[in-house]
């Protein structure tokens, strides 16, 4: 998980990774890569890697200055309510945009109440000859009731989180870039006897990265770069923990020799910690133009993860950890064909995968009653396939199919996964979103889901808005057919969630 | 939401020229119809390869992996 190119992955445990300090309106693009990204990403991006990317304020045309606001309220059932705010301010040398939200609900049982708030304020500056300096700074306050979250237990958690990133150009060709992060996750394990049993996690975790990329002749690019960082933990639970990456890289992409087109990518990563040790990790990706209309593409990539600190230290009577966890490795294989006809309005992609790990980290257990357990899985291997389809259709509509299988290997009989084999073995969607009369912009999807030993669960959302005008309101329905579903065996989640408000914009200069 | 082979996986200063063209890459733009949603997991849910693990609504406690991993 990635803000601007900078890991924001917390070294407690993954669960906190989608707990960014950025709120949601700081953020212009959301880009999803597919498979091994670990010369670039890092070794531990092994299924993929999900990269947050904010926006500098477009630049006055004519003014001197410009000037934009947003204001966003809302309310729904479960007694929710949303507030979101963004700020743009730019010339022709300086840009600042300041972001804010805050979520709350009373929450849809007993306990699991929460408010979800964000601030973020980022700067861009030309103000040095070697080109733009970029500096974000953000943080984050959510307290939630945990009823049901890890165990029979009527938990409750507050985490907050600060980021801070600073990364400078320097010329066209290169970059610097240093950021820290810090987070901080309190459990309490019931709630109406707060001291019977608690968790304080105090992480932080700073990364620094100088990057280089050179054109070779008109057709090929040599990437390269050394990065460094490092994370520590202090915790009751489980204890004064750090350790050290440090890792170079370099990626040489050979676009377009006639039909062909490479790319080579090496990176070695070195570790500290009871884990640790040095890691070679190559990918090769390649495409091939069969025809002006399809394309066909081919990747082979390794990857690398060290277990977190709560996989290695953590215990109380819902979650046990195991220190003597080795650190995961898998190779992932992928093909694929994309097709645009050229005389019908879609884009049709699709791709198989296959990935094998080794001494992959889970967490199971083989009574719900027993805590969960962190173990290796020996070897395990996912084969699978993605397929999506895109149609144009008259009026700004849009219609998308898309699909995900996974076969992955069974589970042990009696045994109840938290991750491992708990992988959607089936996932599927239609959206349709259009746009009329020029300003109402509406949006529906239908996705089914079928997790590895459960049922499968539909779930309908839509979603109506103004798109033009000062005053812009919406409406969003969440999980229409009320569908009673769990993502987490054992933890029930929320049903029909309707949300309607307005928001307000304004803006000055141009 | 668009699957598109030609896009450039970036940070914002400056891009980092991943083996985009050969590889399997979806980008969202969030600032395109907002109002339509309200956090980063509401766009996650459109790419059927992101496995979200949720217990609590809204981004508020959730896992994201792809094919197992988190990311």
């Amino acid at each position: 998980m990635l803000v601007n190119g900078l890991r924001v992955n917390d070294p407690e445990t993954a669960h906190l990774n989608l707990d960014i300090a950025v709120p949601m309106d700081a953020l212009a693009r959301v880009e999803v890569l597919h498979g091994s990204g670990s010369t670039f990403y890092g070794s531990d991006a092994i299924g993929g890697a999900v990269n947050l990317l904010t926006e500098r304020p477009a630049a006055p045309a004519t003014d001197a200055r410009r000037l934009s606001l947003f204001a966003r309220s809302g309310a729904g059932n479960y007694g929710s309510l949303e507030n979101h705010l963004r700020v743009d301010y730019s010339t022709r040398r300086v840009a600042e945009e300041i972001a804010g939200s805050r979520d709350t609900s009373n929450g849809f049982m007993a306990d699991r109440n929460y408010s979800s708030n964000a601030l973020s304020s980022e700067t861009w500056l030309n103000l040095l000859p070697l080109g733009t300096t970029d500096v974000l700074l953000a943080g984050s306050d959510r307290p939630y009731g945990a009823n049901q979250f890890y165990g029979a237990y009527d938990s409750w958690e507050r985490t907050k989180g600060w980021f801070a990133s600073i990364q400078q150009q320097m010329g066209s060709r290169m970059s610097g870039s240093f950021a820290y992060r810090k987070h901080t996750d309190l459990f309490v394990l019931l709630l109406d006897r707060p001291n019977y049993y608690r968790n304080n996690h105090v992480t932080g975790a700073w990364q620094s990265a100088l990057r280089r990329a050179d054109p070779i002749g008109t057709n090929t690019t040599i990437s390269y770069g050394l990065e460094a960082n490092g994370d520590s933990i202090h915790s009751t639970n489980l204890g004064v923990h750090a350790r050290n990456q440090g890792a170079g890289y370099v990626n040489v992409s050979l676009r377009a020799l006639k039909r062909f087109s490479l790319s080579l990518g090496a990176r070695e990563q070195v570790f500290t910690g009871p884990a640790g040790g040095a890691v070679f990790s190559p990918n090769v990706a390649a495409a091939y133009t069969l025809s002006s209309t399809v394309r066909l593409r081919g990747a082979v990539g390794h990857g690398y993860r060290q277990p977190t600190y709560l996989d290695l230290y953590y215990s109380d009577p819902t979650t046990v950890g195991n220190p003597n966890l080795k650190a995961e490795s898998a190779w992932s294989y992928e093909g694929g064909v994309d097709w645009t006809p050229s005389r019908l309005p879609l884009t049709l992609t699709a791709t198989g995968f296959s990935l094998h790990q080794r001494n992959g980290i889970d967490y199971s257990k083989y009574d719900l009653s027993q805590p969960w357990q962190a173990n290796n899985v020996a070897n395990y291997a996912y084969n699978g396939a993605e397929a999506s389809a895109r149609f144009r259709l008259p009026r700004a509509q849009q219609l998308q199919l898309g699909y995900t299988a996974v076969q992955a290997t069974a589970p042990p009989k009696g045994l109840i996964s938290e991750y491992a084999f708990n992988y959607a073995a089936q996932s599927a969607l239609i959206a349709w979103s259009g746009t009329f009369a020029g300003q109402i912009a509406a949006r529906s999807q239908l996705a089914v889901v079928q997790k590895t030993t459960q049922s499968p669960y539909a779930l309908w959302d839509v979603a109506l808005s103004r798109s033009a005008g000062r005053v812009r309101p919406y409406v969003r329905a969440l999980n229409l057919t009320d569908t009673r579903y769990e993502e987490v065996p054992g933890v029930p989640v929320q049903g029909r969630t309707v949300m309607a408000g307005a928001e307000f914009s304004w803006a000055k200069g141009r | 939401m668009k699957a598109s082979d030609a896009v450039t996986v970036t940070t914002s200063i400056p891009p980092i020229p991943l083996s985009e063209s050969n590889r399997s890459v979806v980008t969202m733009d969030t600032r395109e119809q907002p109002l339509l949603y309200n956090n980063v997991t509401d766009y996650m849910r459109q790419d059927t390869s992101l496995n979200l693990q949720s217990r609590a609504a809204n981004g508020v406690q959730a896992d994201l992996s792809i094919l197992r991993y988190d990311v």
